[in-house]
C-alpha cells in the first residue's frame, strides 16, 4: 500500500466528496483526505490498483489535472492550462479547437480587411478614422463567438450557481464592449441599445437553462454592461477614447479568459461532442457579427454628438 | 413502471451522479435520467413498492423527494 496524492478538476462540493469515497472504495482504496478547495485527493492503495481508480474518478467526471501538484490561486496552475490550450492538450480540447477557430478567424478578417481597405471600394470617406473601431469590433466579434460557445459546450457540466454567474458575467463584458464600439461611432443612444441587445442576447441565452433567475441575471448584466459601455466612450470623447478603449479591452478580454480557466477547472473536461460548432460555423457567426457592427458604424443612425 | 421523481437540492452533476448510484444499487429500480436543472429524476420501478425504498435512498444522500 502506497499513499498517492491525486490532482483533480471538477471538484467542489460535498457531493463531488462522496463520489470520490464511493469510486475510491469499489477500488479497495482508502481516501485519506478531500482537499476541496485546492482540488487535491489523498489516498492510499495498491500501486496496482491507482490507474484504474485514476479512470473511474474521470468516467464520474473528476478528470485528473496534470502538471504540478498547486494550491488553487498559484500562478503555476494558469501557467499550466495556457500551455495545456496551446499546445492542444486532450485536457483542454474544447478551449484547443476555438482557440485555434479564433486565430484562423482572425488572420482571415485582416487579410480580407486589407484587400478591402487597398481597394478603391470604400463605402465612406473618412474610413481611416473608423479603422481603430473596426479592429475592436473585431477583437469583440472573435471573443464573443469563442465566450459564448465555450460556456455552451460546459452547460451541462454547470452547477446552477456556476450558470447564473456564467449568464451575468458575459452579458455583462459581451454588453460593455459592444456598448464601447457602438457607443463612439454612432452615440450614446445607438450604442446602448446595441450594446443591451448583445449583452441581454448572450446573457439570457447563457443563463435560462439555469431557470428564471438565470435569465435575469443575463438580462441585468447586458442591461448594465451595454449602457455603461456606451456611456463610458461619451465621456471620453474630448480625452483619448481610442487608448482607452483599447485598455479596457484588454481587461475585458482578461476577464473572459478568466471565466473560461475557472469553468474549465470547475467543471472538468467536457466530452468530446459538446462543442456545437466547427471552423467555417466559428468563422461565419464571427464574419455576420463583425459585418453587421461595421454596416451599423457606417450607416446606422447616429447621434448628435459621436467621436466621428 | 415508469416515475418521475421530483427532488429538491440537486445542484450540480455530481448531485446527479450521486443520485444515480444511490437508486441503481436498489434492486428492481433502474434510472433513466436525473437533471439537476429541472430537479427531476426519470426512473424505471419493477414494481409500486420499490419506490419507498428509492425514496429513502435519495433522502440518506441529503436530498428531499417533493
Amino acid at each position: 500500500m502506497k499513499e498517492y496524492k491525486i490532482c483533480l478538476n471538477g471538484l467542489n462540493c460535498a457531493s463531488c466528496e462522496k463520489i470520490v469515497n464511493r469510486v475510491a472504495a469499489a477500488n479497495n482504496a482508502e481516501v485519506k483526505d478531500i482537499d476541496e478547495l485546492n482540488g487535491i485527493v489523498t489516498v492510499v492503495c495498491e500501486e496496482t490498483q491507482i490507474e484504474k481508480l485514476k479512470n473511474d474518478l474521470a468516467s464520474k467526471g473528476f478528470p485528473e489535472r496534470k502538471g504540478p501538484l498547486t494550491a488553487r490561486g498559484d500562478p503555476a496552475r494558469i501557467v499550466d492550462y495556457l500551455f495545456s490550450v496551446i499546445s492542444g492538450s486532450e485536457e483542454t480540447h474544447i478551449e484547443s479547437k476555438l482557440l485555434n477557430y479564433s486565430l484562423a478567424t482572425f488572420a482571415l478578417v485582416i487579410f480580407l480587411g486589407t484587400i478591402a481597405f487597398s481597394s478603391a471600394v470604400l463605402p465612406v470617406a473618412n474610413i481611416q478614422e473608423y479603422i481603430p473601431f473596426i479592429f475592436l469590433a473585431i477583437i469583440f466579434s472573435i471573443a464573443a463567438i469563442f465566450s459564448y460557445n465555450h460556456m455552451k459546450a460546459y452547460k451541462s457540466l454547470m452547477s446552477c450557481s456556476t450558470g447564473m454567474m456564467v449568464g451575468m458575467t458575459v452579458g455583462m463584458i459581451l454588453g460593455f464592449m459592444g456598448g464601447a464600439i457602438i457607443g463612439a461611432t454612432n452615440g450614446m443612444f445607438v450604442g446602448s441599445i446595441i450594446g443591451m441587445a448583445l449583452g441581454i442576447g448572450a446573457g439570457v441565452s447563457l443563463g435560462r437553462h439555469c431557470g428564471s433567475m438565470g435569465a435575469m441575471e443575463g438580462i441585468m448584466a447586458g442591461f448594465m454592461g451595454g449602457i455603461m459601455g456606451a456611456m463610458t466612450s461619451l465621456m471620453l470623447f474630448t480625452d483619448n477614447v481610442v487608448g482607452f478603449l483599447y485598455f479596457v479591452f484588454a481587461i475585458s478580454l482578461a476577464i473572459l479568459m478568466g471565466l473560461s480557466y475557472m469553468m474549465h477547472r470547475e467543471a472538468g473536461t467536457p466530452p468530446k461532442d459538446s462543442l456545437k460548432i466547427d471552423m467555417p460555423m466559428f468563422i461565419g457567426m464571427a464574419f455576420v457579427l463583425i459585418f453587421v457592427l461595421v454596416l451599423i458604424m457606417f450607416f446606422g443612425p447616429k447621434s448628435a454628438i459621436t467621436y466621428l | 413502471m415508469e416515475k418521475t421523481i421530483k427532488v429538491s437540492g440537486m445542484h450540480c452533476k455530481s448531485c446527479e451522479i450521486l443520485l444515480e448510484d444511490s437508486i441503481s444499487e436498489i434492486k428492481g429500480a433502474r434510472v433513466i435520467s436525473a437533471d439537476h436543472k429541472s430537479g427531476t429524476i426519470k426512473v424505471v420501478l419493477e414494481k409500486e413498492s420499490i419506490f419507498v425504498d428509492v425514496k429513502k435512498a435519495v433522502e440518506k444522500e441529503g436530498y428531499k423527494v417533493v
